[in-house]
C-alpha cells in the first residue's frame, strides 16, 4: 500500500519533466512560437466575431436585397491612401424638413437634402428614395440639383403614378441618377439649352454633368474636375389635395471605396463574410483533423497490434481508402447532399485519416518488439492494457503533430468544396466567397481586394497550423527514430 | 516471387479497388434514387421526341396521346430494367461503368456536339492530363535541382530562404495563386491570356495550334510550378540528407570520390524510388486540385466539366467524372506499384522495405 502511494507521485514527475521538456524544446522554435500565436489571434478573432457580429448578421449578408446602399465593387477605403486622389466614401443624406405652402387649390411641399463633397472623384452612384402619399389626382414632382456655384439642374420631373391601391395612393420611386434613361434625357437637354451642345443621350455621363466644373463638353469628358462644396438636392411637390404629402425622401451617395474590405458585386460588406469565415475555418479545420487523426491513430494502433486477420483486414481498408480520389468523391457526395458544417466534418475525416494509420501502424510494429511490452505481458497484462496504457500513449506526440499539420489541407478542401456552391448553405467561407468572386468576374475585372483578402486569410490560417505542426513534428520526429 | 506474379498480384489488388469504388460510388448515387431519376428523365425526353416526330400520333386527342405515351414509358422502363428494385441493377450498371458507358449527358455536349458522356470525357481530359503532368514534371525538375543546392550547404542561407519559400507556398491553395496571377499577367500587365484552351477563332495551322495552346497553358503552368517547386526542392533536400547519414556513401567519400560524383552518382541514384513515387502521387494529387483550379483558368478539361455539370446539375456526367477520377488514380497507383518494384529489387522479392 505504502509503496504504491510512493509511486504515484513519481511517475507524475517523469510525466511533467517531459512535458516541461516538450515545451522548453517548442518555445525553441521561433517558427513554431509565430505559428502558435497567430493561432491563438485567429481564435480569439473568432471569439469577437461570433460576440460582435451575431448570427442574424450572416442571414443578412446572405441576402443581397440588404445592400443595395453600398456600392458594388468598391475597393477597401485604405486604398485612398495609394492613389493620391481623395476618393468618396458613401454618404447617406436625409433628415429634410418639410416647407408646406400653397396658392388656390394648389399645395405645395419643398424638402432639400444638403452634401459636402470634396472629392477628387465623382461618387459611383446617387440612389434617390422618394414617398409621395396622395388623395385622387396625380401630383407633380421635380427633383433639381443645385451645385456649390449655385445652377440648378433639373434630374427628374415627372407626374407621381398610383403604386399601390387607394385612396390614400402611395407612389414609391427608388431613381439610380446616373443610369436612369429619363435623367439621361434631362441631362442631354440641360447641355443642350445651356451650351447649345449635342450629346447623344447614349454618351451622356450624369456623373459628369451634376459633379463636374461647368463646361461645354463636361457631359462625355474622359476626366473632369469636381465642383467642390455644399451641393442640394431639392425636391419639390405640386399637389391639389391638402393632405398630400411627401413621406420619404432621402438619398445615398455611393462612394467609390467602402470600408476595411471593399465590397462584393451585390454591394455586400466583404468584412463581415471574410470575418465570419475565421470561425467557420478554424472549427471544420480544427475538428476534422482531430477526428480523423483520432479513426487514423485507432485503426492504425489496432492493425499493428493484433498483425493477425484483423490486422489484414484493416491494412487492406486502410489501403482502400488510401487510394481514393478524395476531392472528387467529396463533390460527389456533397453534391448529393448538400452538407452544412456538421455533415461536412465527419464527411471530411472519413476520407482523412489513411496516412495517418499507416504511420502509426509503423509506430505500433515497432514498440511492439520493445523490452518493457514483453515485461509487461510476462507480469500477466491483457493485451487490452497494454494496447490503452503503453502503446497508444507513445503514438500521442506524432498524434499532435498530425492534428496540425492535417488542418491546412482539410481547410484547403472545405475551401474547394465551397468554392463550388456545395458547402454549407448559410455560413460564409472564404471559400463561398471566392467561387462568387470567380463567378463574378473579379479576376478578369480587376477586383483585386475581392479576390486577394479571403485567399490572405486562407494563407495566413495555414501557414499558422503549418509553423506549429512541423515545430511539433522536429521535436517528436528524432524520438520516434531514436526509438527505431 | 517473381516480378510478373508481383505484377499480377498487385494489379488484382488495385482492380478490386477500383471495383469497390464504383460500387460505392454507384450505391451512394443510386441510394438517393439519383441514377432512377436520371434514367426516368432520360426515357421521358425520348418518347416526348419520338412521339413528337411521329405524324400519325398528330390527330389523335389528348387522352389518347397520354396513353400511348404511358404505354411508351413503361415499355422502356421495363426494357431498362427500371421496374427492378435498385440493387438488383447494380451489376449491370457496374458493367456499363467499366466498359466507360456512362450514358448521355442531360445537357452538356461535347465541342463536336455528341451527348455521349464517354465522348465528353474523351475530349476533356487529354487537356487535364496535358496541362497537369507537364506542371508536375516542370515542379519536380525545378525543386530536384533546387534541392540538390540545399543540401549541398544544409543551414546555409540559400537553404533557410528556400525552406521558408517552401512552408509558405505550401500554404498556399493553388487555384488561388492563379487567381492572383490572372489578376497580375493578364488583368494588370496583360501579357498573358486570362484563361482558356486556345483562342477564338482556332486557329487552323496545326503548328500555331500547338503554339496557341502553349501560350494558354502559360499562366496555369506558372501557378503549378510556383505553388509546388518550394516542397519538392524541400523534400528532395531531406531525403537528400537522410542518404548521406548511411555508410555507403561514407564508403564513396572515403575512395575518395568528388562530392559531386557522391552526389550524383550514388546519393542522387539511392533517392530515385521516393522521388518517383511522389512524382506519381503529386500528379495524383494536382489532378484532384485540377478540379478548382481549371475553373480559375476556364481551362477545358476534366476539372471544369465536373464544375460545370455541378452547375448544371448534370447528374449523368457527374457520377462519369467520380468514376473516371477513381479510373485514374488507379491507374496511377498501378504505374506506381510497377516502377517501384523496378526500382527497388526489395519490393518484388517480398523483402521487407520498412528498413
Amino acid at each position: 500500500m505504502i509503496q504504491v502511494a510512493k509511486e504515484k507521485p513519481r511517475v507524475q514527475t517523469q510525466k511533467n519533466r517531459e512535458l516541461a521538456e516538450f515545451v522548453s524544446q517548442f518555445r525553441q522554435s521561433r517558427a513554431g512560437m509565430v505559428g502558435l500565436v497567430l493561432i491563438i489571434m485567429f481564435v480569439l478573432l473568432s471569439v469577437f466575431v461570433v460576440f460582435a457580429y451575431p448570427y442574424q448578421d450572416v442571414v443578412k449578408w446572405n441576402d443581397v436585397r440588404e445592400w443595395t446602399n453600398n456600392p458594388p465593387t468598391a475597393p477597401p477605403f485604405w486604398v485612398k491612401m495609394f492613389s493620391g486622389k481623395s476618393l468618396p466614401e458613401t454618404q447617406v443624406l436625409n433628415g429634410s424638413v418639410a416647407r408646406r405652402y400653397g396658392i388656390e387649390n394648389i399645395y405645395f411641399e419643398d424638402r432639400v437634402l444638403d452634401m459636402s463633397f470634396t472629392y477628387d472623384v465623382p461618387p459611383a452612384e446617387v440612389l434617390v428614395s422618394i414617398d409621395v402619399s396622395f388623395q385622387g389626382s396625380s401630383p407633380l414632382i421635380e427633383l433639381s440639383w443645385i451645385k456649390p456655384s449655385g445652377t440648378t439642374i433639373t434630374i427628374l420631373r415627372k407626374a407621381a403614378d398610383r403604386s399601390t391601391e387607394g385612396p390614400p395612393y402611395a407612389f414609391s420611386e427608388r431613381l439610380y441618377v446616373f443610369i436612369d434613361q429619363d435623367v439621361k434625357s434631362n441631362m442631354a437637354g440641360y447641355m443642350m439649352s445651356t451650351y447649345g451642345a449635342f450629346v447623344p443621350v447614349s454618351s451622356i455621363s450624369v456623373a459628369n454633368v451634376l459633379f463636374g466644373e461647368e463646361s461645354p463638353r463636361v457631359a462625355n469628358a474622359s476626366s473632369i474636375d469636381i465642383e467642390k462644396g455644399i451641393y442640394q438636392l431639392k425636391l419639390h411637390l405640386q399637389a391639389y389635395d391638402p393632405s398630400d404629402k411627401i413621406t420619404g425622401f432621402s438619398a445615398v451617395v455611393k462612394g467609390t471605396v467602402w470600408g476595411w474590405m471593399g465590397t462584393d458585386v451585390w454591394g455586400r460588406d466583404l468584412l463581415i463574410g471574410i470575418l465570419w469565415g475565421t470561425p467557420v475555418a478554424l472549427l471544420i479545420g480544427a475538428l476534422t483533423s482531430v477526428l480523423s487523426v483520432g479513426i487514423g491513430m485507432t485503426i492504425g494502433v489496432v492493425s499493428g497490434f493484433y498483425e493477425g486477420t484483423i490486422g489484414e483486414i484493416l491494412d487492406r481498408t486502410t489501403d482502400f481508402f488510401y487510394m481514393l480520389p478524395v476531392l472528387p468523391l467529396l463533390i460527389f457526395v456533397s453534391f448529393i447532399l448538400r452538407p452544412s458544417i456538421w455533415v461536412m466534418i465527419p464527411l471530411l475525416s472519413v476520407f482523412g485519416w489513411p496516412g495517418i494509420a499507416k504511420t502509426a501502424r509503423i509506430i505500433t510494429l515497432q514498440v511492439k518488439q520493445e523490452a518493457y511490452i514483453e515485461a509487461a505481458r510476462a507480469l500477466g497484462a491483457s493485451n487490452l492494457w497494454i494496447l490503452v496504457r503503453h502503446i497508444a500513449p507513445q503514438t500521442l506526440p506524432f498524434s499532435f503533430a498530425n492534428i496540425a499539420l492535417l488542418v491546412p489541407g482539410y481547410i484547403f478542401t472545405e475551401a474547394s468544396i465551397s468554392f463550388l456552391g456545395l458547402g454549407d448553405p448559410v455560413l460564409p467561407t472564404w471559400g463561398k466567397i471566392l467561387g462568387d468572386a470567380q463567378a463574378s468576374g473579379a479576376t478578369i475585372g480587376g477586383y483585386w481586394w475581392w479576390v486577394l483578402m479571403p485567399g490572405m486569410m486562407i494563407f495566413l490560417v495555414a501557414i499558422s497550423f503549418a509553423l506549429v505542426g512541423n515545430a511539433l513534428d522536429r521535436i517528436v520526429s528524432p524520438r520516434l527514430r531514436r526509438r527505431a | 516471387m517473381s516480378f510478373f506474379s508481383y505484377l499480377v498480384k498487385r494489379t488484382v489488388v488495385l482492380a478490386a479497388t477500383l471495383i469497390l469504388v464504383l460500387l460505392a460510388t454507384i450505391m451512394v448515387a443510386g441510394g438517393f434514387g439519383i441514377v432512377d431519376r436520371v434514367a426516368e428523365s432520360a426515357i421521358r425526353q425520348d418518347v416526348n421526341m419520338m412521339m413528337r416526330n411521329n405524324p400519325n400520333l398528330a390527330r389523335l386527342t389528348e387522352a389518347e396521346r397520354l396513353q400511348i405515351m404511358q404505354t411508351l414509358i413503361d415499355e422502356q422502363r421495363r426494357a431498362a430494367g427500371l421496374d427492378k428494385p435498385f440493387i438488383e441493377r447494380v451489376p449491370k450498371y457496374l458493367l456499363q461503368a467499366l466498359s466507360w458507358d456512362f450514358g448521355k449527358a442531360l445537357y452538356l455536349r461535347s465541342s463536336s456536339g455528341s451527348s455521349l458522356v464517354s465522348d465528353i470525357i474523351a475530349e476533356v481530359l487529354p487537356r487535364t492530363v496535358l496541362l497537369f503532368t507537364t506542371g508536375a514534371l516542370l515542379s519536380a525538375l525545378v525543386g530536384i535541382a533546387l534541392g540538390l543546392l540545399m543540401a549541398r550547404k544544409p543551414l546555409g542561407l540559400f537553404d533557410r530562404v528556400m525552406t521558408a519559400f517552401a512552408v509558405v507556398s505550401n500554404s498556399m491553395p493553388l487555384w488561388w495563386v492563379g487567381m492572383l496571377l490572372i489578376l497580375l499577367l493578364a488583368f494588370t500587365l496583360k501579357v498573358l491570356p486570362a484563361g482558356g484552351f486556345v483562342s477564338v477563332p482556332v486557329p487552323s495551322d496545326p503548328v500555331a495550334y500547338a503554339f496557341d495552346v502553349l501560350h494558354h497553358m502559360m499562366l496555369p503552368l506558372i501557378a503549378v510550378v510556383l505553388v509546388s517547386f518550394g516542397g519538392w526542392a524541400y523534400t528532395v533536400r531531406s531525403l537528400l540528407l537522410d542518404t548521406f547519414q548511411q555508410d555507403f556513401i561514407l564508403v564513396a567519400r572515403a575512395k575518395g570520390l568528388s562530392e559531386s560524383d557522391v552526389m550524383y552518382r550514388h546519393a542522387l541514384r539511392a533517392t530515385a524510388p521516393p522521388i518517383v513515387t511522389l512524382l506519381l502521387l503529386s500528379i495524383v494529387g494536382s489532378m484532384g486540385g485540377a478540379i478548382i483550379s481549371e475553373v480559375v483558368f476556364n481551362w477545358a478539361g476534366m476539372g471544369r466539366l465536373f464544375a460545370n455539370a455541378v452547375s448544371f446539375q448534370d447528374v449523368p456526367v457527374i457520377i462519369a467524372e467520380t468514376y473516371v477520377f477513381s479510373f485514374l488514380y488507379v491507374a496511377v497507383f498501378l504505374v506506381l506499384e510497377i516502377l517501384y518494384g523496378l526500382l527497388d529489387p526489395r519490393v518484388r522479392t517480398g523483402a521487407s522495405v520498412q528498413g
